[in-house]
């Protein structure tokens, strides 16, 4: 086969920075609790999986290490990474991890930690919580709120102008709708939003002060 | 053939051509399709990102509504499809999980149906046999097939393709008539799930696979995702800014290119309502 052009050239591995007294020992349990399952010291670090993803080249540290790093009870950093974000689920490295590690379910976990503890700060967190927000208040997706529900918490008028040219296309091809799809019991998804919220989301940790984030602990 | 159709927020908005062409093309091959009644939006990747727990529940519930008709479930978009199939085998195999997922729904999860995406369906209950002498076949197009990401990943507990070579809409287009162009970028992401996000990152991606789809000498795509067409037909004005170079691809979805080999009016495929027109290259076919 050709050289492979996109598969982007990873650059010299920087240092990762931290203290032993940083480190998390619980975390990888919590992180396999939250998977139903998960053994991370089959991982033999052989870097497929990193080799494999499209947007390693977007990451600080890519999958494998973060596999590693999430082994060695790095949450902290691991749950402030970008990385994780940039993650788009396609399930490449889970196709091909020699060891079977469910690694895009571990990144998406990890996506799902970091929101639950306050930690996840990267733009694609909030498209995420407001997607969940309109979709629990219709039943189903209504992309005008949802963008411009986006544009006011992250990007700003600037990222939403950026974007209006698509916007008008999509109008005019009538791929926008006007008006929301609603289910007929919008109140039945709330309730069981809030039957799955009760007792199973982990509780907000702050790492800096190694102690339950003050007022939210349940 | 009767299926529980459930078609996803993207067919009846952005992608209302995708659910237009499906289906016509049931009409035409005697499946019947029943949507289902208050389907609710699966989730996709930002609702697994929120909360696992409850995007299985939010699948579930959707799940449920298919084993209260007794049939098997149709879902077109590939991103409903890999969620609703993955929680459907989570939750089919994972008893613990079953209980507590089902504690927060009005009707359990019994764990009875199965999630189907409609290429599958074609190929296997209505079989590449049947469609071997189309009125309308498509000789002279030469296109590029793009299963995307979550078609065939994760693997299936009981896998309908290869998760990383699949062939299953290669055999379909021939089987049409078209030249099916093989390009690597087959099965490579589209980046959907941070299209509105990371756009740049997304540009990137489509970028490189429409180049190669281009290079191998492809005059159109066919798709089986509104995720996917929508990166790849909307956004493309802007990939070709970044590329600084024409691409003048259009993306059909499977079902549109199938509908116009079978003969189906072009009116009921919603050809005109793709962002880069297709007019032009199915003219030569
Ligand atoms: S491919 Fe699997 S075994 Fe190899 S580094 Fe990645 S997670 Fe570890
Ligand atoms: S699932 Fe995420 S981490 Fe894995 S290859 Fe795809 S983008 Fe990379």
């Amino acid at each position: 086969m050709e050289p492979d052009a996109r598969q982007p050239h990873v650059p010299a591995l920087p240092v990762i920075e931290g203290t032993v007294s940083e480190l998390d020992p619980q975390f990888k349990d919590e992180v396999a609790a939250h998977l139903g399952g998960l053994d991370l010291a089959y991982c033999f670090q052989c870097g497929v999986c990193s080799g494999s993803c499209p947007t390693v080249a977007w990451m600080e540290y890519g999958p494998r290490r973060i596999m590693h790093m999430v082994r060695l009870g790095m949450a902290d950093k691991v749950l402030r990474s970008h990385d994780i974000w940039f993650c788009v689920s396609c399930y490449s490295c889970t196709a091909r991890c020699p060891q079977g590690i469910e690694i895009a379910d571990v990144m998406a976990s990890l996506r799902s930690l970091a929101i639950a503890k306050g930690l996840a700060k990267d733009r694609e967190a909030t498209f995420s919580r407001v997607f969940v927000e309109v979709l629990e208040r219709y039943g189903r997706m209504y992309e005008p709120e949802l963008l411009l529900r986006y544009y006011a918490a992250e990007a700003g008028l600037a990222g939403l102008l950026r974007q209006a040219g698509l916007g008008l296309t999509m109008l005019r091809k009538g791929k926008i709708a006007l008006r929301p799809e609603r289910i007929e019991n919008t109140g039945e998804l709330g309730e069981i939003s809030v039957r799955i919220s009760e007792g199973s989301r982990p509780e907000p940790f702050d790492y800096a002060q190694d102690r339950p984030v003050e007022g939210e602990e349940r | 053939m009767k299926y529980a159709y459930y078609p996803g927020c993207s067919l009846h908005a952005s992608a209302r051509e995708y659910d237009i062409s499906w289906r016509a093309l049931c009409e035409r091959l005697g499946i019947e399709l029943v949507e289902m009644e208050d389907w609710s939006c699966c989730g996709t990747v930002h609702a697994t990102s929120v909360d696992r727990l409850l995007a299985l529940a939010l699948a579930a519930r959707n799940l449920s509504i298919a084993e209260a008709m007794g049939l098997e479930m149709a879902a077109p978009c590939s991103g409903c499809y890999k969620n609703l199939r993955t929680a459907d085998e989570a939750l089919k195999g994972d008893a613990g999980l079953r209980a507590k997922v089902n504690a927060s729904l009005p009707r359990p999860f019994e764990g009875n149906t199965v999630v189907r995406h409609p290429l599958y369906i074609i190929l296997e209950d209505i079989g590449l046999d049947t469609l071997a002498d189309v009125p309308r076949p498509l000789h002279g197009l030469r296109v590029a097939p793009y299963y995307g990401c979550v078609l065939t990943r994760p693997a299936a507990l009981h896998p309908v393709d290869d998760p990383e070579d699949p062939q299953g809409l290669d055999r379909l287009l021939q089987t049409l008539g078209a030249e099916v162009v093989p390009y690597p970028a087959k099965t490579k992401c589209c980046g959907g799930a941070v299209l509105v996000s990371h756009t740049d990152v997304v540009l990137d991606l489509t970028g490189r696979l429409l180049k190669q789809a281009k290079e191998a000498g492809a005059q159109c795509l066919a798709v089986a995702c509104p995720m996917c067409q929508m990166a790849l037909d909307a956004y493309q004005s802007q990939i070709e800014r970044r590329l600084g170079e024409r691409l003048d691809l259009p993306v059909l979805y499977f079902t549109q290119l199938m509908g116009l080999a079978l003969g189906i009016d072009e009116g009921q495929l919603g050809l005109g309502r793709l962002i880069v027109s297709p007019a032009k290259v199915l003219a030569r076919v």
